[in-house]
């Protein structure tokens, strides 16, 4: 189901009660029109004209009628708008949420973003305007037809039909576009990745002063949007040309048919001159839903978007299943473990095995490129393996809630995202009921506290975004902190202290120490200092596990880690 | 740090000399907009013409004019359309390139207040949304004024007071939107603000979903994001409440200024052949004006939306450009800090105070200090991407606000800490900055930058795709393809900073044999934590509370500086 049929669903009731509101501002017009006809029918019947003026009273109680109409219109269109707005959004979020990091972290986020907040802008235009317009482009020519239509068949025919021209025009010259609005909106997808991606790379362009050659690409992306639309708008435009002619043609036809009939006493002067200010106002909902064409016109690409999004499947799944009771200080076990990502054409890591134990801490070392992060994304469930295993005290990790797992493991990554709010906030992000008094333990065991301490406003301190003015190695503290204060039982750090200067970084080894006591600890690092009190190290290459053991004993071996060892020896 | 004011003063007032770019293709956008409102009011006149002389007893047939005017009245709605849009799209394109020269000037810095979400917003959204003025006033409002008082002169022959109540009724129609167009403006504003500020909370529960989702507040973060749309909903009450207000005041005044016409009309002022021209023309003279008017109403938003792409396109430049720059093709030149001074505008305590120390030709000098020190600061201040408050820095004796940009661009190549790659190959990436270096010679950079072996391990080798949408590429690797991109530019002026940081004990070395290799030909700037790194220097300079507190080589500052010691100390050598 689309998601448009699925947000109409949601206000159909309000969409209804648009469509009465619109058909009676309709009907007030037809009023007005017989109203102000009997008041001129008087004098050109030869009658002294106070004998029509009942018909003025008609046409101003229509006139106040339509005001309060509008009125209404207006603020129900705003309620059908917000609803729209909330659906659309409400159900875009628990998707993102559902498809998770795992598919966030692989596409533009620029793009994801874009189709979150541009689709449900387009589409409340799209349901609570230019709909209800359109149903009303249908329904006010036709009842102006059919009052034509009383008074003269042949007239109500006329309109009937050229409304006909005008309705039937639209789809038939958007089948002949179609291809330029799909072209239209991918250039225009492209175009809006681009400005994403000059507006977060310009200083790394402007540094290399490749600034002219990003902005004559733009321009080419910009020229090409141009050209499309235009192609696009230009076969639309002449579905206009078909419009006016019919509306204009058929209304003169029948005002001057009128008129005939009128001279030849065929019809009273009430009725011709009633034709007359009908025909004024009888295309006047078209003209109406004109104006909303931009937007549906938007609307429709967005929807397509939308949908394809809502469509994506997670790739790690929660089944809902209740929790499964762990102990207060469980085991890992990674089982013959081999992961690929999609598109890439070797495994990133490959029959993978290891166990996290409480009061030990594994080290994971190899070249950049070796597979620990993908590892560490394994164990945080962003993905799952493709072939063996992960358990917790022998339960499969895809066993357990998701919630349940993320509340159980705390990690510290390479890099990390402040979100706004305050320092304090950012901290407790993991436990968003903790004391000030537990945020500033956890700041002062990652070695935090005195920078926030110089901050103006101490922990209530704003971060902008990205961290705003918070340097590298105050971020990754943050991070620290945010797994402290989350007081998990398991705990990731991967490379985590590797923008911190020494002394900063002793600091957080010896928090992490206390830490290690009690919790089964994996740390990613770089650093053969951070990894040699680890009880054991294990040393990936290419995705593979290919040493493994204490420092003491993987030295005794020339192998990787021997080589590693005597790399970083020789600096 | 001051922001920049996030609007301008009569935004749709300086979009004008966008439109009167091409005088002609104005005229000729006005002049098709002055034949379809022509048609619009002419040939119903004249169907109410015919229509009265008919019911009057006359029979003379005006149906050849009339086709005419219907075919006009056709073609002359597909012109106004087809060339006000064609003018607009050009125009748009031309605010979006300005909307990037704008972005450019205020890079870096500036773009720190405002979110990355809330720019791309005005990029894509704001500018599109000035595509309304641009399309749908030049054309439409000179055709409607002037069609409309036509249409009033025409009444006037007819019947004097008529023409007044006509006249009164467009007046009032014109003037009421007018009279709230300055809460529309601010009410525009206001919605835009609040709604490029929930995007960019939803951009940001996008980007951070993988910290969210850890620690299990992504529902809380999507709650907050409907908590604050639902807050927009009083915003878009009072707007909506504003235009119903219009709506209603524009139908009584049409309505009861036609009756007020009619019952003049036929109260015998008219003579009854002219009564159907009279009222057409007072139902039809004042709907173009009452049609822009209608398009007034939404300019609320488009002004706001125009107020901030003119905003950034209005951005001044951190620094400006010497107005006879000095040549700079030292090949080998030292660079000098000369009692720099710096504070980030508007925020408050200085960065640096009195720092002087130089980095000799050739010479590899490693920058040392606690996070925050100033050290990213300094490399900021050598690139220019601010300039000093006092002192100066210069490069082969010359000071670097007397180089022209480019050329000093090109003279420094940095490695930044934090590492954007663009959407393109890994090949292009390094292109970067010299984009016409052969195969060859970007393989020799990536060699060099210990690169060359996990690019050719993926199977599309250089040609792999990087940036958000491309290979998933580890910091290390990150890292290596930034220090190829600087190493191809061939700068004589090499800054690191934090260049190695993600790099594995084996990798760094490999980095550090490269760049050895070539030592002695480009004069280096390595900011830097690692031991292994700063040993490498030929000397270290130790930075502290925005002053140089050491200089000297690593194994002197040892010996010399206890707070090197600090810094450095107990760092356990490696086994």
């Amino acid at each position: 189901m689309s998601v448009l049929d699925e947000v109409v669903s949601a206000v159909r009731v309000r969409l209804a009660g648009a469509a009465v509101l619109g058909a009676g501002v309709v009907v007030t017009r037809l009023i007005q029109a017989y109203g102000i006809a009997v008041l001129v029918a008087a004098p050109l019947d030869g009658r002294p004209w106070r004998t029509g003026l009942w018909g003025l009273g008609v046409a101003a109680g229509t006139v106040v009628a339509r005001s309060l109409l509008q009125w209404a219109g207006e603020s129900h269109a705003e309620a059908i708008g917000h609803r729209v707005t909330m659906t659309v959004r409400r159900r875009l979020l628990d998707h993102v949420l559902a498809l998770g990091p795992a598919y966030t972290a692989t596409r533009r986020t620029g793009e994801v973003a874009a189709t979150l907040v541009e689709s449900s802008g387009a589409i409340e235009t799209l349901v609570a305007r230019a709909r209800p317009a359109l149903l009303l482009s249908w329904i006010g020519p036709l009842l102006a037809a059919a009052v034509v239509a009383v008074i003269d068949p042949l007239g109500g025919v006329l309109i009937a039909a050229a409304l006909a021209v005008m309705q039937f025009a639209g789809p038939i010259w958007n089948t002949i576009g179609r291809k330029g609005h799909d072209r239209v909106f991918s250039d225009l997808y492209a175009m809006d990745a681009g400005f994403v991606e000059a507006v977060q790379g310009m200083a790394t362009a402007k540094s290399f002063a490749a600034t002219p050659r990003l902005r004559r690409r733009l321009a080419d992306q910009a020229e090409k949007v141009r050209v499309a639309t235009m192609r696009t708008l230009g076969v639309l435009f002449t579905q206009f040309l078909a419009s006016r002619w019919a509306s204009a043609g058929a209304g003169a036809a029948v005002v001057v048919r009128a008129a005939y009939l009128a001279a030849d006493g065929r019809l009273p002067a009430e009725a011709a001159l009633t034709v007359l200010l009908v025909v004024l106002v009888a295309f006047l909902p078209v003209e109406e839903a004109g104006k909303h064409r931009h937007a549906a016109f938007a609307a429709k690409a967005a929807v397509a978007k939308l949908d394809a999004f809502l469509a994506e499947e997670p790739r790690v799944r929660d089944d809902g299943r209740p929790p499964v009771p762990l102990g207060a200080a469980p085991v890992v076990t990674l089982e013959e473990v081999s992961f690929r990502y999609p598109g890439h054409d070797e495994d990133a890591v490959s029959r993978v095995g290891l166990t996290l134990r409480p009061g030990r801490t594994v080290a994971l070392v190899g070249p950049s490129g070796a597979g620990k992060s993908t590892i560490v994304s394994l164990l945080a469930r962003l993905a799952d393996p493709d072939t063996g295993r992960i358990t917790v005290d022998g339960h499969d990790l895809r066993e357990l809630p998701l919630e349940q797992w993320w509340r159980t493991i705390a990690v510290v990554s390479q890099d990390t995202h402040l979100f706004p709010g305050t320092i304090g906030e950012n901290i407790a992000l993991a436990r968003p009921d903790a004391t000030p008094e537990q945020i500033a333990a956890a700041a002062e065991a990652a070695g935090l506290a005195a920078d926030v301490a110089a901050m103006p406003d101490g922990y209530d301190t704003r971060v902008s975004e990205r961290g705003g003015r918070l340097s590298g190695g105050q971020r990754q503290r943050v991070a620290i902190a945010r797994a402290l204060l989350q007081d998990a039982p398991v705990l990731v750090l991967d490379e985590a202290t590797a923008a911190l200067d020494r002394r900063t970084e002793r600091a957080v080894h010896a928090a992490v120490e206390r830490l290690r006591a009690d919790r089964a600890v994996l740390v990613v690092a770089h650093r053969l200092a951070t990894v040699r009190d680890a009880d054991e190290i294990v040393v990936l290459e290419r995705g593979r596990v290919v040493e493994r053991g204490t420092h003491e004993h993987l030295l005794g071996r020339t192998g990787t880690y021997h080589r590693l060892v005597q790399a970083g020896a020789a600096l | 740090m001051t922001s920049p004011s996030t609007t301008v003063e009569r935004p749709l007032w300086r979009l004008l000399p966008y439109m009167a770019s091409r005088p002609l293709v104005l005229a000729l956008v006005i002049a098709s907009g002055l034949v379809n409102y022509g048609m619009v009011a002419l040939l119903p006149a004249l169907t109410a013409y015919q229509f009265g002389g008919l019911l009057t007893g006359r029979t003379e047939s005006l149906a050849a004019q009339i086709t005419v005017a219907v075919l006009v009245a056709g073609a002359a709605g597909w012109w106004q359309t087809h060339i006000g849009h064609d003018w607009a799209y050009r125009l748009l394109k031309v605010l979006r390139l300005r909307l990037f020269d704008g972005l450019e000037r205020a890079t870096p810095g500036r773009l720190l207040g405002r979110r990355t979400g809330e720019l791309a917003d005005i990029a894509k959204n704001d500018v599109s949304a000035t595509e309304m003025f641009f399309a749908h006033t030049a054309g439409d409002y000179v055709g409607a004024v002037t069609v409309s008082l036509a249409s009033v002169a025409v009444v006037a022959w007819i019947d004097v007071p008529s023409a007044v109540v006509v006249a009164v009724m467009m007046l009032l129609v014109a003037v009421v939107p007018m009279a709230l167009s300055r809460r529309a403006g601010e009410q525009g504003r206001a919605l835009r603000e609040a709604a490029g500020a929930v995007a960019g909370e939803t951009v940001d529960v996008v980007q951070g979903l993988r910290e969210l989702a850890l620690a299990r507040r992504g529902h809380d973060a999507a709650a907050r994001v409907l908590d604050r749309t639902r807050e927009l909903r009083a915003r878009h009450r009072a707007y909506a409440r504003r235009a119903g207000l219009e709506l209603v005041a524009t139908e009584l005044l049409l309505g009861l200024g036609l009756l007020a016409l009619t019952v003049r009309a036929v109260a015998g002022a008219v003579e009854p052949r002219w009564v159907p021209v009279v009222i057409v023309l007072g139902v039809s003279a004042p709907a173009p004006i009452a049609a822009v008017s209608a398009t007034a109403r939404t300019l609320g938003d488009v002004r706001a939306a125009a107020g901030r792409v003119l905003a950034v396109i209005g951005y001044p430049p951190h620094v400006r450009e010497p107005e006879a720059p000095e040549p700079m093709d030292d090949p080998l030149p030292a660079v000098t800090f000369d009692r720099v001074r710096f504070g980030y505008p508007g925020g408050g305590r200085e960065v640096l105070r009195e720092v002087s120390f130089q980095v000799r030709p050739g010479e590899t000098v490693a920058l040392v200090g606690h996070s925050g020190a100033g050290k990213t600061t300094l490399a900021n201040l050598l690139l220019r991407f601010w300039d000093v408050s006092a002192g100066a820095v210069s490069i082969g004796g010359v000071d670097v606000r007397a180089i022209a940009t480019s050329r000093l661009r090109a003279t420094v190549a940095v490695v930044p800490q934090e590492i954007y790659l663009f959407h393109d190959t890994i090949a292009g990436n390094i292109r970067l900055g010299r984009p016409g270096a052969t195969d060859a010679e970007v393989e020799r950079a990536a060699r060099l930058a210990g690169a060359h072996d996990f690019i050719t391990a993926r199977p599309q080798g250089y040609r792999t795709l990087c940036g958000e949408r491309g290979a998933s590429l580890s910091g290390g690797q990150r890292q290596r393809i930034a220090i190829a991109r600087a190493l191809l530019t061939g700068a004589p002026v090499l800054v690191l900073d934090e260049a190695v940081s993600s790099l594995d004990t084996e990798t760094e070395r490999a980095v550090h044999d490269g760049l050895a290799a070539t030592r002695g030909t480009r004069t280096t700037l390595i900011i830097a934590h690692r031991i292994s790194t700063i040993r490498r220097a030929d000397r270290v300079v130790l930075l502290d509370g925005g002053t140089v507190v050491a200089t000297g080589t690593h194994d002197e500052l040892l010996m010399t500086s206890a707070a090197y010691r600090r810094l450095t100390a107990a760092e356990p050598e490696t086994p």
